[in-house]
């Protein structure tokens, strides 16, 4: 790895250390396991506090996406992407609509996957299986992004041997995730999220000071941006993209608060009050992560040229490759903001992982093929899953190395999760949600923002109509039908 | 008890009103098309969209702590 990346045996030592202590905790995890049960390994007992879920909800939800691909959206489209210190936020205000009643009804009904919820408020076979292909389906989408941005930050870093590079990425990260994950389960997964969120953390504060140590203030930065033909990448964003404004804190906020892996964690508190204290504080943390990406990608718009399309996702590393040449201190923080970029990567995709084998296991394999199956097999099962799963979206994301940019994904993964927001956000709260209802409105939503996205429409311009996302028009037309689905199933009950 | 939840549900409506009026706050559609004028490098207009999304963040915080959504609390 010495001949592709510019890194030297004592960056290799510290990152190889890192690696190796999750790795460690995998077993420390293993070990500390109390029963062979699925709500064992995948919900740890449901005993996280304040520290636990606070860092594991942090690492969990500032994926790649937060550190490469905001910073690669602001280098393209400038100070407009503070769009996503404000979808991150957005989230944390929609977890208010239904996770503190949803960890109430969780704790009471022992609940292990997100379907378990809609089983136990529909009573829909037909529910359960849709929503179970839409969430493992929507997490296999942020999977692929985090395995596909493990790629990049060691392909930015690399220079011309960035594709080679961009393979070991891939492959060797997500083995080392895969030996922890299915070692030790949740337990060791929200344990390595507290070393990879405290890396994290310093890591986007040391990325600060030294963008600003390099290139000088944010306000050179933005002069020269201003100086340049990019400079409408400074003044307030015109009609469409204030519209795209609306609509990312919509989708965003909708269809992150419902990632199956977040919807776990709130299943594994300890209690309401713990919930509580923890997203209060996850209300604040926008400014210290997408803020800082948003921040370098100015920084890249500013300082560094000739990026385009999916090469832009590594402005973040280029712009690591040029302040770790100018000097020995330079080259150390590189090296920690590296280890911060794989922690963020992996913290996200080890989760989209475990929940992805939990859906499998819990929802189809104990549902339709083994009813009988003991707990052991089933945690067996979901190990095995995992395997599977990442192997293939690891081929996936090798084949895939120059084709989409990570905004891209990130689209097309809400447009199909916001759909069962009626689902969680209404039925948890309002009794006369009818399940037919619910179900009509969900495959219709889906229909209309699948087609809208994929179908051959001149109006469809860059992913969006109008600057809406597709999935937004489904969610508009699903709610139609619920409501009035509802409101007509209620009537008939009453008659 | 379903009168109760009704009227709690109704207590909280100031709430959901709070949030859409942050939500107009912060995208900045409000503020002059193609002025440039800059702050601490950063232009003014995202400094006032930065703005609302900590109001946001404040007002997020004291709704996790202080408002509880079950009736019975």
């Amino acid at each position: 790895m010495d001949v592709l990346l510019p890194f030297g045996p004592g960056a290799w030592v510290f990152i190889g250390a890192y690696l190796c202590s999750l790795l460690l905790v995998g077993w420390l995890g293993f070990n500390a396991r109390r029963e062979n049960t699925l709500e064992d390994f995948y919900l740890a007992g449901r005993g996280f506090g304040l520290i636990v879920l606070v860092f594991t909800l942090y690492a969990t939800q500032y994926s790649g996406n937060s550190v490469f691909g905001v910073a690669g959206a602001a280098y393209r489209q400038g100070f407009g992407w503070l769009i996503s210190v404000h979808y991150m936020l957005a989230i944390i205000v929609f977890y208010r609509a239904f996770a503190p009643k949803l960890h109430e009804i969780a704790l009471r009904e022992s609940f292990v996957t997100p379907v378990d919820y809609l089983h136990y408020r529909f009573d829909s076979r037909a529910l359960s299986v849709l929503a179970s292909i839409v969430m493992i389906v929507a997490l296999n989408n942020y999977l692929l992004a985090q395995l596909m941005t493990m790629g990049r930050a060691l392909q930015g870093l690399a220079g011309a041997y960035g594709d080679i590079a961009y393979d070991y990425g891939v492959v060797g990260l997500a083995l080392i995730m895969l030996i922890y994950g299915t070692l030790g389960g949740i337990r060791a997964i929200a344990w390595t999220d507290m070393i990879q969120g405290g890396i994290l953390m310093i890591g986007f504060v040391v990325l600060l000071f030294m963008l600003i140590d390099q290139f000088g203030p944010l306000s050179a930065a933005t002069n020269t941006i201003l100086a340049s033909p990019d400079a409408d990448k400074v003044v307030r964003p015109g009609g469409a993209m204030l519209r795209e404004w609306f609509s990312y804190i919509l989708i965003v906020g909708l269809g992150g608060a419902l990632y199956p892996h977040a919807i776990q964690r709130i299943y594994a508190t300890r209690s309401r009050r713990v919930l509580n204290r923890s997203l209060a504080i996850m209300a604040f943390l926008p400014f210290g992560t997408a803020l800082i990406a948003v921040v370098a990608g100015i920084y890249g718009l500013a300082y560094v040229d000739g990026l385009e399309g999916a090469a832009t996702d590594q402005i973040l590393a280029s712009l690591l490759r040029i302040v770790q040449q100018q000097s020995l201190l330079g080259y150390g923080l590189v090296v920690l903001i590296f280890a911060a970029v794989l922690a963020a990567l992996m913290s996200t995709a080890d989760s989209a992982m475990l929940s992805i084998s939990s859906m499998f296991t819990k929802d189809i394999y104990a549902v339709y093929i083994r009813p009988s199956a003991p707990e052991a097999e089933l945690t067996r099962v979901g190990k095995r899953c995992s395997w599977v799963v990442v192997s293939a979206l690891a081929v996936l994301a090798i084949a895939l190395k120059n084709q989409a940019s990570l905004i891209g994904l990130l689209d097309r993964k809400f447009d199909i999760l916001v759909q069962l927001a009626p689902a969680f956000m209404l039925g948890i709260h309002w009794l006369a949600l009818d399940r037919r209802a619910v179900l009509a409105g969900l495959i219709a939503g889906l229909g209309v923002a699948l087609g809208l996205a994929f179908g051959p429409f001149p109006f469809v311009v860059a992913g969006k109509i109008w600057g809406i996302h597709p999935g937004l028009y489904g969610l508009a037309i699903n709610l139609v039908i619920v409501l009035i689905g509802s409101a007509r199933a209620a009537r008939s009950y009453r008659q | 008890m379903a009168e109760r939840q009704s009227q709690h549900r109704k207590d909280r409506r100031w709430i959901f009103a709070v949030y859409v009026a942050l939500l107009l706050l912060v995208v900045p559609w409000y503020w002059p098309a193609n002025d440039a004028s800059l702050a601490f490098g950063f232009p003014v207009w995202a400094l006032a969209t930065l703005a609302a999304v900590f109001a946001t963040s404040v007002f997020t915080a004291w709704v996790y702590l202080t408002q509880s959504d079950d009736p019975d609390d």
